[in-house]
């Protein structure tokens, strides 16, 4: 059973305002000065990205994260995908996790996709005997054509997401996390990731999306979370959830006050 | 601190010792790519090494009137540790930061980028060694008993790189000038540590830049068995107590400090 649960989760990223705060220089003076000299770099800036967040997902679920700039999705992505560890609140995950949330790392910008494919199969765990297998695969799912054979830096960004999307879904974990970055295909390329989503459900998951998109969300997703300023505004069924979001948008402008 | 973030701490250190292959495979893009577009690849490495042992050798030699054959094979071995542990001092605190993209990308374990960066800087250091050992053929440097003792050596200074690595790249992380502070002190460790001129040439009984300089102790326990010195057991009891000072440091810091480092790059 794949599970994730958010209790009562608070996220917070400390803003150093200045170099001072980062120089092991001044942290050295102020731990020996006892904080006479320099003391002020040992009380950080915090902004807390997620406040409070309680949320609970199980097998099946496909959640979409919808949210204007700063709301806090990513910040929730990356904590339900272990790399951020809330300050406070507590995390629950019962699955082998896959997350796209920046594509491009770890590929050779200078090797064709072809030549990419070992380099990613060792970075998402394929072993060495499957790689002809996960080539063909690609090359079926990317459909990049006579590009797969050129450098990657060749490839325009819609083309990079779709090799990035297919070999990180080629063996995907149960829990699926994914950032806007699918926006950057096309409307036949998203058709093309719902399909492979859809057969990825099959073995019961859970995927997590944030995206600004009302077509990606209406496709993909079967509940919507609406986050503003790291809180929860609304929680419900994408399309109903979608419209108070755009309504709210027109009525406040792109950065009046949500709530 | 929650006890949660410990055990992910640990865990991710088991993890990256399962993922081993991977990081070599890392490893070995990072040097195909670093010198892919170069006529002489890798062996622009050597060639600096070569170039700066030759200068070292004839300055030294004539200044100081010491035998060429004996100062080469002391020079070369002593430089090879000598590059190894200041390479990875200076470049370590960067480890984490500059492995950011990956670790955020794929489910790897974090402390996979060390192991990934320390090979890298072995088979450097390999590149090294063989440079020492075709000049010692050269020079008919022979290879006796003491020998051996070398890779003993070798492997105690390789465990405490991994801790040195593992503590300065989660310092890294916060502590953006830490490079830069190391790379202004290391010149003044390089002068006052013996590689380019020896303890025995120096006047006295015992010079105290040699007893109370860790470094001397780390280069003596992998460079005196290839000179066919037999090893002091202080220096081997020092080296040995360093690199587990620095494997407990290291896990610690980087254990506690996991949940964190990414909210830092």
């Amino acid at each position: 059973m794949t599970q994730l649960t958010f209790e009562n989760v608070s996220v917070r990223y400390p803003v150093p305002l200045g170099g001072r705060e980062r120089s092991i220089v001044t942290a050295a003076a102020a731990t020996a000065s006892f904080g006479r000299i320099a003391g002020d770099v040992k009380s950080l800036t915090y902004v807390e990205a997620l406040k409070d967040i309680s949320l609970d997902f199980k097998t099946g679920d496909r959640i979409g994260f919808i949210g204007r700039n700063g709301s806090g999705k990513s910040t929730l992505l990356k904590t339900a995908a272990g790399m951020l560890a809330p300050h406070k609140g507590d995390l629950k995950v019962d699955g082998m996790v896959t997350a796209i949330l920046k594509l491009g790392a770890g590929v050779q910008m200078d090797r064709s996709a072809r030549r990419n494919v070992p380099t990613l199969a060792r970075l998402i765990g394929v072993p060495r005997s499957e790689i002809d297998a996960m080539t063909a695969d690609l090359e079926d799912f990317t459909e990049l054509g006579p590009f797969f054979d050129m450098p990657v830096r060749t490839y325009s960004a819609g083309m990079v997401v779709r090799l990035m999307f297919g070999a990180l879904t080629y063996k995907p974990g149960e829990i699926l996390i994914v950032d806007e970055v699918i926006g950057a295909g096309d409307a036949y390329f998203i058709e093309k990731a719902q399909k492979r989503a859809e057969g990825m459900f099959a073995d019961a998951s859970l995927l997590l999306l944030a995206t600004h998109s009302g077509q990606i969300l209406k496709r993909l997703c079967t509940e919507v979370v609406w986050l503003e300023g790291g809180e929860i505004v609304e929680r419900g069924d994408p399309e109903s959830v979608w419209q108070s979001f755009q309504s709210r948008l027109k009525s406040v402008g792109p950065s009046g006050a949500i709530k | 601190m929650a006890r949660s973030s410990i055990l992910v701490g640990f865990n991710d250190l088991k993890r990256s010792i399962v993922k081993f292959p991977v990081a070599a495979a890392m490893a070995r893009d990072d040097l195909v790519i670093r010198f892919e577009r170069t006529i002489l690849g890798p062996l622009w490495l050597p060639l600096s090494n070569i170039v700066f042992i030759a200068g070292l050798t004839i300055v030294f030699g004539t200044l100081f009137k010491v035998d060429v054959a004996t100062y080469v094979v002391y020079l070369a071995s002593g430089l090879m540790i000598w590059n190894f542990v200041s390479s990875v001092l200076t470049s370590s605190p960067n480890y984490f930061v500059q492995s950011q993209a990956i670790m955020e990308a794929y489910a790897l374990p974090w402390s996979l980028q060390i192991i990934r960066h320390l090979l890298s800087q072995i088979f450097l250091m390999s590149i090294h060694f063989a440079i020492w050992v075709i000049i010692a053929l050269i020079f008919k440097h022979p290879f006796t008993t003491h020998t051996p003792f070398a890779l003993l050596g070798i492997g105690i200074v390789f465990v405490l790189a991994y801790g040195v690595a593992l503590t300065l790249a989660t310092l890294g992380a916060r502590y953006r000038d830490l490079k830069f502070a190391i790379e202004s002190v290391l010149p003044f460790f390089f002068l006052l540590t013996p590689v380019f001129w020896r303890a025995a040439d120096l006047p006295g009984e015992r010079p105290a830049v040699t007893t109370f300089n860790p470094l001397f102790h780390v280069l003596s326990i992998v460079r005196d068995p290839l000179l066919n010195k037999s090893v002091e057991p202080l220096s081997w009891i020092v080296s040995g107590a360093l690199a587990v000072f620095f494997l407990l440091v290291g896990i610690t810091m980087f254990v506690r400090g996991r949940r964190r480092l990414l909210l830092w790059m």
